[in-house]
């Protein structure tokens, strides 16, 4: 699907019930990009039954039969256009599993829209949300409070919902000056692609308009260069082939590189991608490469690849910021999980709780916690079992979170904020 | 609550492995949508899957593992998930 608009990535998050999957149905429908034959059944649904009597949830429902019916890859994630960009949606699932895919996965998003149900306000997994769409490094944040047709279109109950949006969004990092407000309505279409007239004292954008706004993401090529190896082959009559997807940075034929943990040196000989040869290759490309000097016995899956003069980072410890997701009793110094980290997966313990923050004020609820819960957000020391790399996610973002799990669940997810390195030369 | 679709990235063990057993192999062990090849390079071609399951904690795990352990699987990644 060829477009010459930018790209943006968009998470839609919130609380269960409060309108996501409405608001996502909303915007599809709204920029033209539900299939016109169910918009032409739709008109004669809603001709034979009388405006008014007729529902926005027929188009949902419609919807979902046809991505269940005809679901391909190349539609797998809903997208829409407005006039100045091309969205894709990452429709966040109810359970945690999504928070590793958004930290590993291919698509990090680039900025995120919280649903909030304005009878309800903020809610525990508003909460958690917020948390995680900081912690994942989403810094855009477009909030909707949604269902206002369900409150009257009550302007004191925007207000009450959007103070407490403020205090939350504030204490996780957000500049609530940068965050549009918005109320609205998926079900009945209130300020989405145009001003409401439900809402005549609201005076901000819409929707459609905030989406606009939204900043295009830049390809992260003035970092080093970052490839964590996924798989690592050898080929008759080539040699060793590395796999993977780049990260930052540029990689180019003729350029000395470095594998760490395992300490390798070699020369990038030949990149090929979609199987043609490639000069050189740019973050987001999948890429084989071949490496002069290196076995397929030296390297493996969770290493990365970097220039041999800024080699990646290999951590003794680090220091990171965590937000505890689900643990069902308590987390204490010595709990050793595996942490997820670009396609590393290493079991690392918790050698030193710093500090617990509370998550209504962000302020320092506790220092030296004896253990950490459910719900709680806290700087803590870790120490990996085996070498692991990892970067500050102040210097290299796509190299520094990591997902936290156990027992086939999500713990937590993090950010590296300090590292004491290892020393590999 | 609804279903979600997974895109998996599969890659064979070495270019030599049959891609159309391998393909027959992935659509018997999960409920693939949509099947195709990504040429990577050097004779290696990667499988993109679509896969749907039920939205609940541990469904996308299952679906890697059953595919990690089938003959001429070198690796099965999730590289994306969202809801239907």
């Amino acid at each position: 699907m060829a477009t010459e608009k930018p790209h943006i990535n968009l998470a839609v998050i919130g609380h269960i019930d409060h309108g996501k999957s409405t608001s996502v149905g909303r915007l599809l429908f709204e920029t033209g990009a539900v299939p016109p034959h169910i918009i032409e059944n739709y008109r004669k649904e809603a001709e034979s039954k009388g405006k008014g009597s007729f529902e926005f949830a027929w188009v949902m429902d419609n919807l979902k039969e046809e991505r269940e019916r005809g679901i391909t890859i190349d539609i797998a994630h809903k997208r829409f256009d407005t006039d100045k960009y091309y969205f894709t949606i990452v429709d966040c699932p109810g359970h945690r599993d999504f928070v590793k895919n958004m930290i590993t996965g291919a698509s990090q998003a680039d900025a995120a829209l919280l649903v909030v149900a304005a009878p309800d306000g903020v809610m525990e997994q508003t909460k958690e949300h917020v948390f995680l769409a900081r912690t994942l490094g989403i810094t855009q944040l477009i909030i909707g409070i949604n269902k206002m047709d369900a409150a009257k279109y009550d302007e004191k109950r925007y207000n009450e919902v959007k103070e407490q949006l403020t205090q939350l969004i504030k204490m996780v990092g957000y500049n609530p000056a940068n965050v549009p407000f918005i109320p609205m309505s998926a079900f009945q279409g209130d300020n989405i692609s145009k001003k409401s007239e439900n809402t005549p004292w609201y005076k901000g954008v819409t929707i459609l308009e905030a989406l606009n706004a939204l900043t295009e993401p830049e390809k992260p090529t003035n970092l080093p260069l970052r490839l964590p190896i996924q798989d690592v082959y050898s080929i008759s009559g080539i040699g060793t082939v590395p796999v993977g997807r780049i990260e930052t940075g540029i990689m180019k034929k003729g350029m000395k590189v470095n594998f760490m943990p395992a300490n390798k040196e070699g020369e990038v000989k030949t990149i090929e991608m979609h199987h043609e040869e490639q000069p050189e290759a740019l973050p987001g490309d999948n890429v084989g490469f071949n490496v002069r000097g290196i076995g397929k016995g030296d390297i493996r899956r969770g290493d990365v690849c970097g220039p041999a003069d800024v080699p990646p980072t290999v951590a003794d410890e680090f220091t990171a910021q965590i937000v505890v997701l689900h643990h069902p009793s308590a987390l204490t110094v010595g709990y050793t999980p595996v942490f997820h980290c670009h396609t590393a997966q290493i079991a690392c313990t918790f050698i030193e709780l710093v500090k617990k923050l509370d998550p209504r004020t962000g302020q320092v609820k506790e220092e030296n916690p004896t253990f950490l819960k459910t719900g709680d957000a806290a700087i803590v020391k870790i120490k990996p079992t085996r070498p692991l790399v990892i970067e500050k996610v102040k210097e290299i973002p796509q190299l520094g979170r990591f997902a936290v799990r156990d027992m086939g669940s999500t713990i937590a997810a993090g950010m590296c904020m300090d590292i004491t390195p290892k020393q590999m030369r | 609550m609804g279903d979600v679709a997974i895109i998996l990235k599969i890659m064979p063990e070495s270019p030599e492995v049959d891609r159309e057993a391998l393909k027959a192999a992935i659509n018997d062990a999960v409920p693939v949508k949509d099947l195709k090849e990504e040429p990577i390079g050097f004779g290696l071609v990667a499988l993109k899957a679509v896969v749907v399951v039920p939205d609940k904690e541990g469904a996308p795990d299952e679906v890697e593992k059953s595919l990690r352990e089938l003959d001429g699987v070198g690796s099965a990644e999730i590289i994306e998930l969202t809801l239907m």
